[in-house]
């Protein structure tokens, strides 16, 4: 899941080699941080956080079929 | 762009190896045509869409951001041109409904309308003026009179009276 995170960042950032995702197990829950380059900030949020609510849907699904759950964070 | 849609796929499927993905140019955007186990079909259009359209919001941007434009579709079409024929066996349920057209013939009968003309025969009411019977109306008054008559048997009623007290 965390090479699904870093292949949807890179795909959409001005700055594919600045993208760093972080895994971190929590209780029943994975917490990715998902770390990019200032100016794409805003690029993985988008309007109304979109984009990040786009990667956020796929990775609970990715995460379920590993029975699983998974939590995005950006920043 | 093609890896991004092969990759979100692949990780949301029950069966990675049967994604496949193929794109096509089309005058000023790409089509992606995504093809899945058909058990996978859900996984990749999620309820209401929402899994197809999250892979759709990335996959347009990732194309803005070369430049171009991308449309992502999802189903067996394969060969691209083997899809669309499909897509309009669909519509000719649609054409069923048509079959409500034919009761249009019955705005003919509008033509019917012509019968107003026998509204005319109204001029009938004249006749009207046979309410001159009113006269009626004062054969009434003859019916006051007899009303005069009334107080008369009152004062046999005071008469009544004073058998009373004598009792």
């Amino acid at each position: 899941m965390k090479e699904l995170i870093e292949y949807m960042a890179r795909s959409i950032v001005d700055y594919p080699d600045q993208v760093v995702v972080t895994e971190e197990r929590e209780d029943d829950r994975i917490v990715y941080h998902l770390k990019v380059a200032e100016s794409d900030m805003g690029k993985v949020i988008g309007k109304q956080g979109r984009i990040a609510n786009a990667m956020r849907t796929l990775l609970k699904v990715a995460a379920i079929r590993k029975s699983d759950r998974a939590v995005l964070e950006i920043g | 762009m093609k890896d991004l849609v092969t990759h979100m796929a692949q990780a949301i499927v029950d069966y990675p190896d049967q994604v496949v993905v193929t794109e096509e140019m089309a005058d000023d955007h790409i089509v992606y045509h995504l093809k899945v186990a058909d058990s996978d079909m859900g996984k990749v259009i999620g309820k209401q869409g929402r899994i197809a359209n999250a892979m759709r919001t990335l996959l347009k941007v990732a194309a803005i951001r070369k430049g171009t434009r991308a449309i992502l579709e999802i189903g067996e079409g394969v060969s691209p041109r083997g899809a669309p024929p499909r897509l309009l066996d669909e519509p000719r349920l649609l054409d069923e409904p048509r079959l409500l057209d034919e009761p249009r013939l019955l705005d003919e009968p509008r033509l019917l309308d012509e019968p107003r003309l026998l509204d005319e025969p109204r001029l009938l009411d004249e006749p009207r003026p046979l309410d001159e019977p009113r006269l009626l109306d004062e054969a009434r008054l003859l019916d006051e009179p007899e009303l005069e008559p009334a107080p008369e048997p009152d004062l046999d009623l005071e008469s009544d009276l004073e058998p009373q007290s004598e009792l």
